[in-house]
């Protein structure tokens, strides 16, 4: 199932439970006006939300209910028993439809028909209309015609999906007329020109078809028929009725006392099978939710108890106690699975991020006359929730920023040799205890010498101070910085890059650009997997202890002294036939002392490229608990944080990805 | 949607969803065809995605060749794509294979 859809059922669920808490609060005290507001909120999301996500008829379903609670809510109507019976009773209804479960349209449509006898202008009183609610139930064909206007695909509407609800209402013809579809030539792509005549056969009645349009109403001419209303099905005859009709006019009921026995069978009918049904449900709840907070504590204390188990194994080790380390190994065993179970509860695919920003980048691309489309890469990688959700605004002002300042007009770009259309390219991926997201595009790449002029003109530099292209970039993060030459609706409010520096710091992250003049601009934030516990290997070097994160470790391997000196002197080592990088830790880190006979290689793979980091002892695998440097350590290069070791020692994480980016500059 | 297109031959090849953000792009890739060669050659089979806005641009093209008279073969088609012409009740066969 959609991703989103399932995000939906879990929320409507959940504010089904909200409503039907309040109704039955509501029943005790039926002048409580917040309980009223309650009710009216919850419907309001349910049916605003429904909509959005395609359930249509849930949607026109809590329509009805919210109108009529509209009117509770203004004074208007009471709160009465009765009212509080049939509101739980179409909560059980929702339930359904949004379980997407086969349902009793009879049934339904009877309901909607009760709650709209409630509004004021089918007041409870007017019998034709109550009389014209059931015979809606009889089996009939309707001949709809569908004419929608050019705009409809512009309003989002997907004429597939509508005519695939009126399709599910019975037996449907549908004939698309093509008639009207111009030749490419004179074609507004977007525009739509075919229109949809369709005959149906339906006991839903034509309320219920009506409702399938409800969401296109403004943008279609529609025209519904019945063509054989009162011919009842398969041959009966055309004077086929129910009894209620029949009772009615023979004068042995009264219209209300037909109502309320009517209405007073469903309810029971329902309930009955309601009853069962909730229980059930509310058992196989497949998520609930929790506060962040809850999980931070969580995390923290599985992080503590991490810590203690690793005191733990070691004391296990040292004793000669068998037991003891038969329990301290099962003890590690179950902590690594509830380590990675809680990690887990608050790790989120980027990806519905991505998602988000493909219609931004269209929406933006057309308002400023350019052409722009978005790719992505590794929209599955995993990230903590509260980092994803803070993320939205710095993206939204550097996507914004790419195409306003970046990507040029069409006709620029192909006089450039460039393709017409701009791509802007958002990717993401884990590197050690980071993850990098990475937004790209091939738009003109910064101007320095325009933000170098910008900058002086706004006084953020003296006017004759010397600035590599580096710095120069950096500039553009200073608060108050714009150097489009118009300010847009779009950027240039000069806010942008210095909004997005100040959130991802926030976040303990850091932003870098890279930008080629003509060539493109690439923003990388490199963001930390806060409250992070990662997978390590515990190293030793002199008397120092290092953590290297698993997942870039490849292999381990020995060398002799001698060998290591080559290696050392040359920077490169033999590894599967092949000359890969090496660089000994002890000359990185500065670390006095003579290395061991027998040193250590772990081999790393960071993006594609080998590199072997020599040490003096590989100790074995550690849970670390990340902690984070303070503000003095935090340019420290090559590590990216610090973990407590069961003796209560301090361990550095090393990050090789900056101790390779860090070769790479000082070899440059 | 990416597009492959050899004006020459006339063969435009549409990969990826096919949706009214993709359908201007197409458009002009089609009229580009056309316009350079005596027939167009279109490739949907790689289409991952189609909503009504692209079955209408695919009947666009059909009508442009009945009125320019240049054929216009469809040479491979997705299931994504018949399957958004069968639920709006358009005729696939007329459309894609007349």
């Amino acid at each position: 199932m959609d991703k989103h859809k399932m995000v939906y059922r879990e929320e409507a669920f959940e504010l089904l439970v909200d409503l039907e808490t309040a109704l039955l609060e509501l029943e005790e005290s039926p002048e409580d006006e917040e309980l009223i507001g309650r009710v009216f909120r919850s419907l309001h999301t349910i049916k605003g939300s429904g909509a959005m996500f395609g359930y249509d008829d849930v949607a026109a379903f809590a329509h009805e209910i919210e109108a009529v609670f509209e009117r509770v809510r203004d004074g208007k109507l009471p709160v009465t028993k009765e009212l509080v019976n049939l509101s739980l009773s179409a909560c059980d209804l929702t339930r359904k439809m949004v379980a997407e479960e086969k349902l009793d349209t009879t049934h339904a449509a009877e309901m909607m028909g009760r709650f709209r006898e409630m509004l004021p202008d089918r007041p409870a009183g007017d019998k034709p209309e109550a009389a014209a609610a059931l015979r809606a139930f009889q089996l009939a064909t309707y001949r709809i015609r569908f004419h929608p206007h050019a705009e409809l695909f512009a309003t989002g509407a997907n004429p597939a999906l509508i005519v695939s609800e009126v399709r599910a209402m019975g037996d449907c013809e549908v004939v698309a007329h093509i008639a009207d579809v111009p030749p490419l030539d004179r074609l507004d792509p977007e525009a739509c020109y075919l229109r949809w005549d369709l005959v149906l056969r339906t006991d839903r009645g034509e309320n219920a078809i009506e409702d399938a349009f409800i969401f296109v109403a403004d943008s279609c001419d529609l025209d519904i028929q019945a063509m054989d209303a009162g011919a009842g099905p398969e041959g009966e005859p055309a004077d086929f009725r129910r009894i209620g009709d029949i009772l009615l006019e023979r004068g042995d009921i009264t219209p209300d006392a037909l109502d309320e026995a009517l209405s007073a069978q469903a309810r029971e009918r329902f309930q009955d099978r309601g009853a069962e049904k909730r229980i059930s449900d509310i058992g196989a709840a497949a998520s609930i939710r929790v506060p962040a907070d809850k999980l931070d504590t969580l995390v923290n204390l599985v992080g503590e108890l991490v810590t203690v188990q690793a005191n733990l194994t070691r004391k296990g080790r040292m004793s000669d106690d068998p037991e003891l380390l038969a329990i301290s190994e099962e003890v590690e065993r179950l902590i690594t699975s509830l380590r990675e179970n809680t990690m887990s509860l608050r790790m989120l695919p980027i990806g519905s991020t991505f998602q988000k920003f493909r219609r931004l980048v269209r929406d933006l691309g057309e308002e400023l006359g350019k052409e722009a489309v978005m790719t992505t890469a590794g929209a599955d990688t995993e990230l903590d929730k509260t980092v994803i959700d803070q993320l939205n605004d710095p993206l939204v002002h550097i996507i914004r920023n790419e195409i306003d300042h970046g990507i040029e007009a069409p006709h620029v770009r192909e006089a450039l040799g460039k393709p017409r259309q701009g791509t802007i390219h958002m990717s993401a991926e884990h590197s050690g205890a980071k993850v990098l997201i990475r937004i790209s595009g091939d738009g003109a790449g910064l101007d320095t010498d325009a933000i170098r002029a910008k900058a002086v003109e706004r006084n953020l530099i003296p006017a004759d101070m010397e600035l590599d292209e580096d710095e120069l970039h950096q500039l553009i993060f200073s608060a108050g910085f714009s150097t489009a030459a118009r300010v847009t609706d779009v950027s240039g409010r000069g806010v942008g890059m210095d909004v997005v520096n100040r959130r991802i710091e926030a976040l303990h992250g850091n932003v870098e650009i890279a930008s080629r003049r003509g060539a493109g601009t690439t923003i990388t934030l490199s963001l930390p997997l806060t409250l992070a516990i990662i997978d390590g290997l515990l190293v030793r070097i002199g008397a120092t202890h290092f953590v290297i994160p698993l997942s870039a470790v490849e292999e381990c391997l020995e060398m002799t002294r001698e060998e290591a000196d080559r290696c050392r002197d040359r920077g490169m080592m033999r590894y599967r036939e092949r000359m890969v990088i090496y660089q000994s830790l002890r000359t990185f880190f500065n670390i006095d002392g003579d290395p061991p006979a027998i040193e250590r290689v772990v081999v790393s793979d960071i993006g594609g490229e080998k590199i072997g980091f020599g040490l003096d002892q590989v100790i074995g695998h550690h849970q670390t608990v990340i902690k984070p440097l303070g503000r003095i350590y935090r340019d420290i290069e090559g590590v990216s944080g610090a973990t407590i070791l069961g003796d209560g020692s301090v361990s550095l994480i090393m990050d090789v990805h900056r101790i390779f980016q860090a070769m790479e500059g000082n070899s440059q | 949607m990416t597009t492959e297109t050899d004006l020459q031959a006339g063969l435009v090849k549409a990969t990826g969803p096919l949706t009214i953000y993709e359908v201007a792009a197409l458009r002009e890739d089609l009229l580009a065809a056309f316009g350079a060669s005596e027939e167009a050659t279109l490739d949907l089979a790689e289409v991952t995605e189609c909503d009504t806005a692209g079955a209408q641009l695919i009947c666009s093209a059909r009508i442009t060749s009945r009125e320019t008279g240049k054929p216009l073969n469809i040479r491979a088609v997705s299931d994504a794509v018949t399957q958004a012409m069968d639920s709006v009740g358009m005729d696939p066969f007329d459309i894609l294979n007349p």
